[in-house]
């Protein structure tokens, strides 16, 4: 099959294609969290408060052993002030043995890909309060903040056909009325929004019916606005000469809804749905940092951010703002990947 | 096969949904004519004649305020082709679905026929019978409109209504289309609604022309009677102005009056009054109707044969 | 007195596309003289239009005017090449030298503003006049094209007007300036009959007043065959046939052009009696690469020797063809 124009245009965009690879990677890699995190998130060093990132040393008194980190001991226990031991080593591999995980959910295993060999606590991003490590509660965090993102941004769109696909099809009044409700609900400062619905919840929920009611909570602005802008689309389209001729041919309103119609706007959905999640991750983010959304112990990007709250942390123990750079890398990747595609498929741009 | 009475279809000018204007367009004001099996009724005007209004009324498409459209027998099926062949086919679905959408709405067909009359579809409108599984993209005009034309006919209908269906293709492709339309007539035995302002193309095609003008029809008759001998005015107009090769007519030197006629506000009389060069004054306030002179298959609306 | 006003040496325009470069005109040569109406025909794919964007040097991203190609007008008694003009040096020239309508008079309005000032507007860019003075002369311009209450008009909005009014608006703002060269690019196609009687009268008047030259490009022959002096046969970018309107028709040479006229349906031919050719295939698709002629695949004449080579155009009494067998 000849590829499209758009398909070898946005090739082109090499920006787009590495952010495309990059969220790619992302997305895999919580198939395979357990594996790829050194310890489970909730795995706690209680000696290790605050430590701050361990450095990959390669030469140890002039000998060349291999990626080792040194020991840190604790020089002042009441700022947590470490200072490094260069006489105490910690050699790394690859494949080691460490904290039990479910692979997939299934597979028991202990195998993580990296690690000390004996055991002791190694900290590539410095360690949480609790002493537990950042870099593995990151990835860990990304599985609920990507799903989040995707998950909620499918429920608002296929709302959002079946709402605007209706009432574009329909008119008259029934369409003059469902787009009002839509506009009112856009009309509702967002954050306050979530912050509203959020406040109503029970207090005694499972973390898994939580992480649904957030899923909800955020789908339903993005689905007012995709209801709106699908509706539109579909008001233009019903009166396409083919839709026109499927008509004359004793084809009912449905089909041609559904056949005719809504995939015209395929490329437009996509593009919806990339230029979307990362509002709803940021909306995630938000609300987990303010301990209204994920919180312990599960793990989010957002929730993760709540220890940067305090200014005092901020400045002695930086590297708890890792999370953040995370979230930026996503977004941004969300947003060059959608830009290069609308791109891709505009006529006029190169 | 069908008869048509008195169709009137007026659209109200409104602005927005809670705006009332009086003020309306008057499309179509009372047309009627017969067809018969086998027939082609060739429709020419100009724009704002009201051949499109007419068309979508007789189809259901936009029905009319007024008026009968009768179907003999009452299940005929009826069928369109649109003038654009790049917009009248969904450009995401698969040729050979798009020609078969027809039969399957119709229950004459089941999903896994569907290849195989698109196959048979496609070679008796002329195309490569294997290319059902391409995209309208991947056809030139000329092979859309024969999709369509296949499309149309697929479901057997007993009346098809051609609504300029070759004026935007190429002119060296037109004559294939309008050559395969009369084919596709004489094997299938169908009839023909042929809509189209190109007066030498209604001529070529059809058994029957009627001449529109401001929403009426002002001349009926065979095509060589009417090429003949016209009537009417405007359908003297009409013929005077369209360029003939070899003629010499120097259409340039016509000495024209007049707009197209304003469908908002009509006056009393004959709609043609103010561009017509031989007006009497009957012409103003009473409207003429269409009726047959000597020749009972000759009719003209026209004061001066009445 | 009749001098060549323009001359069109070895046109040559590619368009580079994502996928492929399509040759859209392949080294065309023309003369246009004073006074005179030269029709161009042809059919999508044709290059008639991109010849005329040519022309007027308005190709763009990705098209591309060969370096090779002259585009020599007249100007006081010297030629300039016009494919070597600067921007600033042929935003001088349109709408001043050479003028140009289109199809769509209504696309070719801003919705927006009122008609009387867009048709001053070239009065005003090409320096002549004031608001008042370029809209006074507007108002004067309107009349010459013949539309009724001018003052009223001249305050209209484009959507307020028919196609036959916007056409004479675009004539009338095409004119201000008194061009050398009007370029008219299907004017008439969008019209009715009626209407675009009316039109090509129109045009034959000022050009009889002011001695302009008429490029006007269409697929309709027999409208120019009384209306045109000379015309240029176009097909998938070549020049196939050339000659003195009447002659041409009446006594067609190129294998194409023969084709075309039996294929048109004409006033005159019935149902039954009559059966209209059907010139078998298509119009080739642009960027499709041909060998040979490019009308072979379609011709009835075609030979071996038409598919290996394209023929050179060979010009005798005043008539140019390309085709090996015009004169066998």
């Amino acid at each position: 099959m000849k590829h499209s124009i758009p398909y070898l245009k946005f090739k082109r965009k090499k920006l787009g294609m590495l952010c495309f690879w990059i969220l790619v990677v992302m997305y895999l890699s919580f198939i395979f969290e357990g594996f790829l995190a050194p310890y489970q998130p909730n795995t706690k060093f209680k000696s290790k408060s605050y430590q701050p990132p361990h450095a990959i040393h390669m030469v140890h008194e002039g000998k060349f052993i291999g990626p080792f980190v040194y020991e840190y001991e604790m020089a002042n226990p009441f700022y947590k002030k470490y200072r490094t031991d260069r006489t105490v080593i910690h050699k790394l591999s690859l494949f080691v043995k460490g904290d039990e995980y479910k692979l997939f959910g299934l597979i028991p295993s202990k195998t993580h890909l990296f690690g000390t060999k004996d055991g002791q606590p190694v900290f590539l991003l410095g360690a949480d309060r609790l002493g537990r490590d950042m870099l593995s509660r990151i990835i860990c965090g990304a599985k609920i903040s990507l799903t989040i993102g995707f998950v909620s941004i499918i429920t608002a769109l296929l709302g959002g056909i079946l709402i605007g696909g209706i009432s574009g099809y329909i008119g008259g009044m029934t369409d003059w009325s469902i787009m009002r409700f839509c506009e009112v609900i856009i009309l509702l400062p967002t954050f306050y929004f979530f912050l509203f619905l959020r406040s109503i919840l029970p207090a005694d929920i499972t973390p898994g019916q939580k992480f649904m009611f957030i899923t909800l909570i955020l789908a339903i602005p993005s689905w007012a606005g995709s209801a709106r802008g699908i509706r539109n689309w579909v008001l233009s389209l019903k009166n396409a000469d083919y839709v026109t001729a499927a008509k004359l041919s004793g084809v009912k309103s449905l089909p041609i809804l559904l056949r005719h119609i809504i995939p015209q706007i395929r490329s437009i959905l996509i593009l919806d749905i990339t230029l979307s999640v990362p509002g709803v991750i940021l909306g995630e983010a938000g609300l987990s940092f303010l301990n209204l959304g994920i919180t312990e112990p599960s793990v989010s990007w957002g929730m993760l951010m709540s220890a940067a709250m305090d200014i005092n942390v901020l400045k002695q123990y930086p590297w708890v703002l890792w999370p953040a750079f995370v979230i930026i890398l996503t977004v941004f990747c969300f947003f060059t990947l959608g830009y290069s595609i609308k791109d891709a498929f505009d006529p006029k741009a190169m | 096969m069908l008869t048509v009475k008195d169709l009137v279809k007026h659209f109200p000018l409104k602005a927005g949904r809670f705006s009332s204007s009086e003020e309306k367009i008057h499309a179509l004001n009372g047309v009627s004519f017969t067809l018969g099996k086998k027939q082609t009724l060739g429709i020419v005007g100009e724009s704002g004649c009201g051949k499109s209004t007419l068309a979508k009324a007789i189809l259901g498409i936009k029905p009319p305020d007024s008026g009968s459209v009768l179907l003999d027998p009452p299940d005929t099926k009826m069928q369109y082709i649109f003038q654009d062949p790049y917009l009248s086919l969904d450009p995401k679905m698969q040729v050979k679905d798009i020609i078969t959408e027809p039969m399957r709405a119709a229950g004459m067909i089941t999903k896994r026929e569907v290849a195989r009359e698109a196959e048979r579809l496609l070679e008796l409108v002329g195309l490569p019978k294997d290319w059902g599984t391409k995209y309208p993209h991947e056809f030139s005009g000329g092979q859309r409109q024969r999709i369509c034309i296949g499309r149309a006919i697929s479901s057997r209908p007993g009346i098809v209504i051609c609504d300029e269906p070759v004026s935007s293709l190429d002119v060296s492709i037109q004559s294939q289309i309008l050559n395969l339309l009369l084919e596709l007539q004489e094997k299938l035995e169908i009839s023909y609604i042929f809509i189209a302002h190109n007066i030498a193309v209604v001529l070529y095609m059809s058994d029957i022309v009627s001449v529109m003008y401001a929403g009426y029809i002002v001349e009926s008759a065979p095509p060589q009677e009417l090429y003949a001998n016209p009537k009417h005015p405007y359908t003297k107009l009409l013929l005077s102005v369209v360029p003939e090769i070899g003629k010499n007519k120097r259409i340039f030197e016509q000495k024209i009056t007049g707009e197209v006629p304003d469908l908002i506000h009509m006056e009393a009389g004959c709609p043609f009054y103010s561009r017509c060069p031989v007006h009497k004054d009957i012409c103003r306030t009473a409207i003429p109707q269409l009726k047959p002179g000597e020749k009972s298959d000759h009719s003209c609306a026209c004061w001066l044969y009445q | 007195m009749k001098e060549k006003i323009l001359e069109v040496k070895n046109l040559t325009t590619i368009f580079h596309n994502v996928n492929q470069d399509v040759t859209a005109v392949d080294s065309l040569s023309f003369d246009l003289f004073s006074h005179e109406i030269l029709a161009i025909i042809g059919e999508s794919g044709s290059g008639k239009s991109v010849t005329n964007l040519s022309i007027m040097q308005l190709i763009d991203e990705p098209g591309e005017i060969a370096p090779e190609s002259q585009i020599l007008f007249r100007d006081c008694d010297k030629y300039i090449d016009l494919n070597k003009m600067t921007e600033k040096e042929m935003e001088r020239i349109r709408g001043d030298r050479i003028s140009m309508i289109f199809q769509e008079p209504s696309a070719s309005f801003n919705p927006l503003f009122r008609l009387g000032k867009q048709v001053g507007e070239s009065l005003r860019l090409h320096g002549q006049s004031t608001k008042e003075e370029a809209y006074q002369e507007a108002l004067k311009l309107l009349e010459q094209v013949h539309i009724p209450n001018s003052t009223l008009r001249a305050q209209d909005y484009p959507f307020q007007m028919s196609g036959g009014m916007l056409q004479r608006m675009m004539i009338a703002q095409a004119l201000a300036c008194h061009p050398d060269i009007l370029i008219a690019d299907e004017p008439t196609t969008a019209l009715d009959v009626t209407t675009q009687a009316q039109i090509l009268g129109l045009l034959k008047e000022k050009q009889a007043e002011t001695g302009m030259s008429i490029i006007f490009i269409t697929h309709d022959l027999a409208l120019v065959e009384d209306f045109s002096n000379r015309i240029l046969i176009l097909y998938a970018g070549n020049l196939m046939e050339e000659g003195p309107a009447r002659d041409v028709i009446a006594h067609p040479m190129h294998p194409y052009t023969q084709d075309l006229i039996r294929s048109i349906p004409k006033p005159g031919m019935f149902k039954g009696q009559d059966k209209l050719f059907a010139i078998p295939g298509k119009v080739p698709d642009p960027g499709e690469k041909i060998t040979g002629c490019p009308y072979a695949k379609r011709c009835s004449r075609c030979t071996a020797e038409c598919q290996a080579s394209k023929p050179d155009i060979v010009e005798k009494d005043g008539r140019k063809v390309r085709c090996f067998h015009a004169y066998s």
